[in-house]
């Protein structure tokens, strides 16, 4: 049964285009990253701010 | 497909041990949860005095750190190590071994909350001199520290032997994540059990004038940041080996599950001098160096994070899910045959806002604008009270009913408590960021003096911040109250007849490569002692150069020094 | 463990490779901006002075042209100088010890934020153009009265030179009752605190918890010192501890509030 199992797995590994990959994944990283940036930059912006006025 | 047949069981006597491990620390968060509750009423001024019911805010507040943050956190690694590691090395642990580790946490958790509960130890989780605890509070903290190092020496002949009967086999990625914690915890204990042991407790005893206050916070802080890996990296085990089978699919990337456990072991200790950016005797140019370092380590929990998205991308269109975004709606947030799914998946949410707010507070000069304000427990309700405690509800739910074979009770109210515990923490963080950036401080009871309009210090721009924190923390304390409902009831209900044996369904991996740099810790764990010397020994060496005067102990209720026994 | 059944494929996807390069750049450009600010414009965090005496008693140093250097002792539970008052366009280097235990000292809306800590020195300093108040609070929990342990900073186009409220005073009366901890508690301002105020104490009729009427007197001054807990004050928590004194020091302290009267 084991034997059957990996017959059917290795078959979809055959298709290169039938590969997982995750652009969604990318995509939530991405806008994750531009979101920590935009806050980060902000708490920039104020400590400068508190301390040299700008 | 997942071959489920094994032939070991766990032995009658690792089950009573994982249990008592998990249900005693929940025992003590009822108080840890009721007090954390009484401290936002507090803050608020809705309590305007100094103790209430019997207990001082301080001496609460070192109560709701001590369970909260120190033994609950620790006995479930041990636990979720015990659990983990016997099954999938598939070996007994020592019963002698496992049982000491837990007699010794019992015996110190019991020591260090006797003495705060008579009071003698009012002197909050942190224990900083010249503040002074009794001797038995020093003594419980050590002995329940060396508890927990021998859960790993437990583990460690089991995995040797496991090596060299699997040669060329991948160590499992749920055994080399708790390795990873714990050899990240043992590194990191060391220095604080010389503070407490060789620094506090002779001086709390009177046997020394006095304790040099820059070289304890150092040894303590070069604990304390590893110290939150060490609570966070058993919830990336659950992330990694149980998450992307919840959300149907596989985990994307077992390597990458890899390279982020020994990034962690390298990459945790060199860095707790972005604790202390407002001490004295620490050079500036050092804590920038540490800077650098605190910054690098979050690119193991970037790498996480993608991966983290992609398995669930994986689970979410196994089940229908489609788009560039729109896969997210297909994820099972309210299954019940997935409960412990919203425990984990919540977590990740608030820690996204956990993980930016402490980049920010290890940025150097921008730690100034927010150090020791309200801030900063708004940024840490976002990571241990969020990932790591609602890891810590589900998993040991989970655990329990699992190895008691009960069912799990109330399953629509088990699945809606990450979601209502979610919206009370980003509530509280909310009150709590905003109060911080007007400079509310932390750890203070502000009730008697900032929140109260009969005070010459009453702030009334606080007013705001320090009312919405304290819905946070109600609607937090809901949660925690459904949970113990829900634990009870399950720990109640008839046993199940017939249950298969337990096994904890982790999940398999789409990408399986082996790289050969991941399959020794050795390498990884010499560069992190290297790095660790090099990361602390010009600071270090220049505190003893320095010769600081001891400083004399004082009780949190007098300014006259407490006078020497000898 | 399952993932042994599948086939195992080489290399790390590219797609890994891609996120770890957005990481590392993300992290690159945070650490230049830190560098940036820090060694560009200045803006840094306390560093150690190994060689700076550390001072024993708060003080003001005036260094003329509206520069000050403000030694500030902090201590249970109040800062001293506990009030100064600036002209507009100061430029204030201050320098924090502690008497006693680890406290914090933040002057709120500024990037003054500091340790203190017993026999070593923290520096910090400070441009007020801006007028206004400033409040000084103590951020780090020092013990019972931690949350009355605050100061104020007042920026005024009003004054052209420094004045502070609070320093060390020379009075053996006043400094005996600071070495017993008395002034943790009760001020000689006039405002109560965690215990009322010495000054105007004198000959005042003090209402008791119990609802009793004493009259502030040396019988009830050596009572209060030897065994507060008998005579709780309505209106303050009853946290005063007794206090070993010998007789002749009750008197001194007894003569020094009546003089305060």
């Amino acid at each position: 049964m084991a034997n059957q199992a990996l017959n059917v797995m290795n078959k979809n590994n055959d298709k290169k285009s039938d590969e997982f990959v995750p652009r969604g994944a990318l995509a939530f990283f991405a806008l994750m990253l531009l979101c920590f940036g935009l806050i980060w930059l902000g708490m920039y912006w104020l400590t400068l701010h508190r301390q040299l006025g700008l | 497909m997942t071959i489920d047949a094994r032939s070991y069981q766990m032995q009658p006597s690792l089950r009573a041990i994982i249990l008592i491990e998990l249900l005693v620390p929940l025992a003590l968060l009822v108080f840890g949860a009721y007090h954390g509750v009484l401290q936002v009423l507090y803050r608020a001024g809705a309590i305007r005095a100094t103790s209430f019911a019997g207990i001082d805010y301080y001496q609460g507040l070192t109560a709701h750190g001590v369970i909260n943050a120190i033994v609950l956190t620790t006995m479930f690694a041990v636990a979720l190590g015990h659990a983990l590691i016997s099954q999938e090395l598939e070996s007994p642990l020592s019963t002698f071994g496992a049982g000491l580790s837990l007699a010794l946490m019992l015996l110190g958790a019991v020591m260090a909350a006797a003495m705060i509960f008579l009071g003698k130890a009012t002197v909050l989780y942190t224990f900083y001199p010249p503040l002074k605890a009794h001797p038995i509070f020093y003594l419980g903290l050590a002995l329940f520290i060396v508890g927990s190092w021998i859960a790993l020496f437990t583990w460690i002949p089991v995995y040797l032997r496991w090596r060299k009967q699997h040669p060329g086999q991948k160590t499992p990625l749920a055994v080399v994540g708790m390795f990873a914690t714990f050899i990240i915890w043992q590194m990191a204990t060391l220095p604080v059990a010389y503070e407490v042991l060789v620094m506090l407790l002779p001086w709390s005893l009177g046997w020394t004038p006095g304790v040099n206050v820059v070289l304890s916070r150092t040894l303590f802080w070069f604990f304390g940041h590893p110290l939150v890996y060490f609570w966070l990296l058993p919830i990336y085990v659950l992330y990694y080996t149980m998450l992307p089978r919840l959300a149907g699919g596989k985990l994307f990337s077992d390597f990458a599950g890899r390279v982020s456990f020994m990034a962690f072991i390298v990459l945790s200790c060199p860095l707790g001098l972005h604790h202390q950016f407002a001490d004295p005797g620490i050079s500036s140019t050092w804590k920038a160096v540490q800077t650098v370092l605190t910054l690098m380590v979050a690119i193991p929990s970037m790498l996480t994070a993608f991966t983290l998205a992609a398995s669930l991308e994986h689970g979410a269109r196994q089940r229908g899910g489609s788009g560039l975004f729109g896969w997210w709606k297909a994820l099972p947030y309210f299954s019940h045959e997935s409960w412990l799914f919203p425990y984990l998946f919540c977590g990740l949410v608030i820690f996204l806002f956990g993980g930016v707010t402490g980049i920010i507070n290890a940025s150097y000069a921008m730690d100034n604008v927010i150090h020791n304000t309200a801030w900063l427990p708004a940024h840490f309700h976002l990571t241990v009270a969020g990932p790591v405690f609602l890891g810590i509800l589900g998993m040991s739910l989970f655990l329990i009913t699992g190895l008691l074979n009960k069912p799990v009770a109330a399953l629509p109210t088990v699945v809606a408590i990450p979601y209502i515990w979610m919206l009370g923490t980003f509530t509280f963080s909310t009150g709590l960021f905003i109060g911080g950036l007007r400079g509310e401080p932390r750890r203070t009871n502000l009730g008697l003096t900032y929140l109260n309009p009969a005070s010459p210090s009453y702030r009334p721009d606080w007013w705001i911040s320090t009312h919405i924190g304290a819905i946070g923390g109600v609607i937090m304390g809901f949660a925690i109250l459904l949970y113990f409902i829900v634990l009870i009831r399950s720990l109640l209900a008839p046993t199940l007849k017939n249950a298969p044996p337990f096994r904890i369904p982790l999940s398999e991996a789409y990408h399986d490569e082996t790289a050969a740099s991941v399959r020794n810790f050795t390498p990884w764990v010499t560069v992190a002692v290297i790095l660790c010397m090099a990361a602390y020994y010009v600071p270090v060496r220049d505190i003893i150069r320095s010769k600081y005067q001891p400083a004399p102990a004082y009780a949190p209720s007098s300014a006259v020094p407490i006078a020497n026994v000898r | 463990m399952a993932s042994s059944s599948l086939p195992h494929q080489e290399g790390v996807a590219p797609i890994e490779k891609r996120v770890l390069w957005i990481a590392t750049i993300f992290t690159a450009l945070t650490i230049g901006l830190i560098a940036y600010a820090a060694w560009g414009l200045g803006v840094g965090v306390p560093t150690c002075m190994p060689n700076m005496p550390v001072f024993k008693s708060a003080a003001i140093i005036k260094h003329g042209g509206k520069n000050y250097e403000i030694h500030f002792l902090a201590r249970m539970w109040r800062f001293e100088p506990s009030k100064v008052v600036v002209p507009a366009g100061s430029t204030l280097d201050v320098a924090v010890t502690s008497k006693d235990v680890t406290h914090g000292f933040q002057i709120l809306g500024t990037n003054v934020n500091l340790m203190a800590l017993p026999f070593v020195l923290t520096t910090g300093h400070v441009q007020f153009n801006q007028p206004g108040i400033y409040h000084i609070v103590c951020h780090e929990y020092c013990g019972a009265a931690h949350q009355n342990m605050n100061a104020i900073i007042e920026v005024s186009s009003q004054v052209d030179d420094i004045s502070a409220e609070g320093l060390p005073s020379l009075d053996a009366g006043h400094n005996l009752a600071d070495a017993k901890g008395c002034l943790a508690c009760h001020s000689v301002d006039g405002n109560a605190g965690v215990g009322p105020s010495f000054k105007g104490l004198w000959g005042q009729s003090s209402q008791l918890a119990d609802g009793s009427v004493r009259m502030v007197d040396a019988g009830f001054v050596k009572a209060m010192i030897q065994h507060p807990e008998a005579t709780p004050v309505k209106g303050f928590d009853p946290v005063m501890p007794a206090v070993p004194m010998t007789d002749d020091e009750i008197e001194q302290l007894t003569n020094y509030i009546h003089e305060l009267q």
